[in-house]
């Protein structure tokens, strides 16, 4: 049944795509030998016609019943943080010029979450086009390399790439930062890049002026100078992505199963291979692993944006996504003592530079859910 | 499709309860029953999301599972003494399960694709659909004929665009299968 089942929705795609007048005769004969296999098909055919119209302006509206879904069943939904969040805002949280707001609690509970995990970084690494490997200092200003064509310095933490017009092509730089770290860049195009924890980026120590192409791994937030005959590409895991001049996060981590291109302005265009989707500003791509498919979807670009500012940002989130980012970044394992505490949904807006506790607490206070520490990992229950 | 994500779960739900409603209420004849069987299907897909792994698999699931909580509550109704009403015998065959499949996804498919296209250009489509020639339109809409020509044209050619990723899909589940 389940093979029939998966032929019609085939055969429903069919009917939807003759609307637009445009099925290959491949597909044509399929229709034709559907609507032949049984005297009632050609009734059926008319009878979708005419219900896809009148069906048009129904006005069941599917947000409603999700509400009622929503209660009814009891699904978690409601941010349970925010909640609390609103309570305490008053008394505990200062509004930074940015408008990011930083959340600093009280650390409580000191028998259950004792020892301090804050997230030290060590060095992020240059390695140059003849496999030199150099140490970059957060702190100070150096110059790196200042021959008659190229000049790398670090200035304030940022790494400034400038070339005379005469530069040889195929000269490639390695930069990668480790975890906790992050580092910015400077192209000689004048795109600024900046790269979040544990990132390679590999990139021409000059561009061409036909293109522009750059190595991922990782994730980082891009602003690309505008250069309408030099196309600035990003080459990822699974495709690229390619833009005359934009800003937009690329997340690419070998550790998620998928890719996250988020636009912040201009337009992007993702690329890999079987489809080529057009993004346009607070569109996010998806790119999953092994599948074909680009899913775009509508989000809020502060998500994507949140480690830019240092934070992590977590918007209606369930508990299993959350810890398991933070897992990754605190480099500790969560145990779930009831299944059902993972689909528990969050709001959180936290520093990630903190310590681990502080975020935890804030969870717990909530009373849905608590955490036991021993070492390395943390039991979830209730 | 990770059903774990609640963004996901949701997402799904608000796409696909109107076809899952439609279908139940093929068999149930009461449109209002209709929405509270989709209901109680989309909350067993909730309690069996994490087996779930595409959505064209959820689909096809939800499908079967429609079907027989439609057929439960027709029983029901059937023993009920103030009904005298038989179930049609042909309502319980196969085929009539995968007529109303077609039907659904057809036009799920099809209101998808219109409703991607502007305001103006999609009343032009769906009277175009209605069989209704350039200079009905114009007169429904107020329009010159000539703008319903452009309209059209470019509507129509829009469509196929936004029918044309379907193909990808297609193509592939078809490889599948």
């Amino acid at each position: 049944m389940e093979k029939e089942i998966s032929t019609r929705i085939q055969i429903a795609k069919l009917i939807a795509k003759s609307v637009g007048g445009d099925l290959t005769d491949e597909e044509k004969k399929l229709l034709d030998q559907w609507l032949e296999s049984d005297p009632s098909h050609p009734q059926l055919l008319k009878n979708i016609w005419q219900k896809s119209v009148q069906q048009m302006d129904n006005k069941l509206t599917a947000q409603q019943e999700w509400q009622k879904f929503v209660k009814n069943y009891s699904i978690p939904q409601k941010s349970f943080v925010l909640k609390h969040f609103m309570k305490y805002a008053a008394l505990l949280c200062i509004c930074l010029a940015g408008g990011m707001i930083y959340y600093f609690h009280p650390i409580k509970n000191e028998r259950s979450l004792t020892a301090i995990m804050t997230p030290t970084p060590s060095q992020v690494v240059l390695t140059l086009a003849n496999g030199e490997t150099i140490y970059l200092g957060a702190s100070q200003d150096s110059t790196i390399l200042a021959d008659s064509n190229l000049t790398i310095r670090q200035q304030q933490g940022q790494l400034i790439y400038q070339n005379a017009s005469t530069v040889t092509p195929g000269q490639y730089n390695t930069i990668t930062v480790p975890k906790y770290g992050e580092y910015s860049l400077q192209l000689t195009d004048g795109t600024q890049i900046k790269l979040n924890s544990e990132t390679t980026l590999r990139y021409p120590v000059a561009f061409s002026n036909k293109s522009r192409e750059v190595w991922l791994q990782g994730e980082g937030y891009f602003q690309v100078s505008h250069q309408t005959n030099a196309p600035f590409t990003v080459h990822l895991r699974q495709g690229s992505v390619n833009v005359l001049g934009t800003d937009f996060n690329i997340e690419a981590y070998p550790w998620n199963a998928a890719i996250t291109t988020t636009l912040i302005h201009g337009s992007i265009r993702y690329e890999n291979g079987q489809q080529s989707k057009i993004l346009t500003p607070g569109q996010q791509s998806i790119v999953r692993d092994g599948e074909p498919n680009i899913e775009i979807r509508k989000v809020d670009v502060n998500i994507a944006m949140a480690w830019i500012h240092g934070q992590f940002y977590f918007k209606q989130e369930t508990l299993e996504n959350i810890l398991s980012s933070l897992s990754q970044w605190y480099d500790i394992e969560f145990f779930y003592q009831q299944e059902e505490l993972k689909h528990l949904c969050f709001t959180v807006e936290t520093d990630r530079f903190k310590d681990i506790s502080g975020i935890l607490n804030l969870i717990s206070e909530t009373g849905r859910v608590q955490f036991r520490r021993n070492g390395k990992t943390i039991q979830v229950f209730h | 499709m990770e059903f774990s994500d609640n963004y996901i779960f949701k997402t799904f739900y608000l796409r696909n309860f109107k076809t899952i409603s439609g279908f139940c209420n093929s068999y149930l004849k009461d449109s209002e029953l209709a929405r509270d069987v989709a209901q109680e299907v989309f909350f067993k897909l909730y309690q069996n999301r994490l087996q779930l792994t595409t959505e064209e698999h959820a689909r096809t699931w939800m499908y079967l599972a429609a079907k027989n909580l439609c057929i439960d509550h027709l029983r029901k109704l059937k023993f009920r003494p103030e009904t005298l009403n038989e179930i049609p015998e042909a309502i319980l065959s196969d085929n009539y399960f995968l007529d109303q499949i077609t039907e659904q996804e057809a036009i799920r498919n099809i209101q998808l694709a219109i409703n991607n296209l502007p305001e103006q250009t999609r009343k032009i489509i769906l009277l175009s659909i209605q069989e209704k020639s350039n200079a009905e339109i114009a007169e429904i809409l107020n329009i010159s004929i000539n703008s319903v020509k452009t309209l059209k044209k470019n509507g129509y050619q829009k469509l196929r665009q936004i029918l044309k990723n379907e193909y990808i899909i297609f193509l592939l589940t078809g490889f599948l299968s």
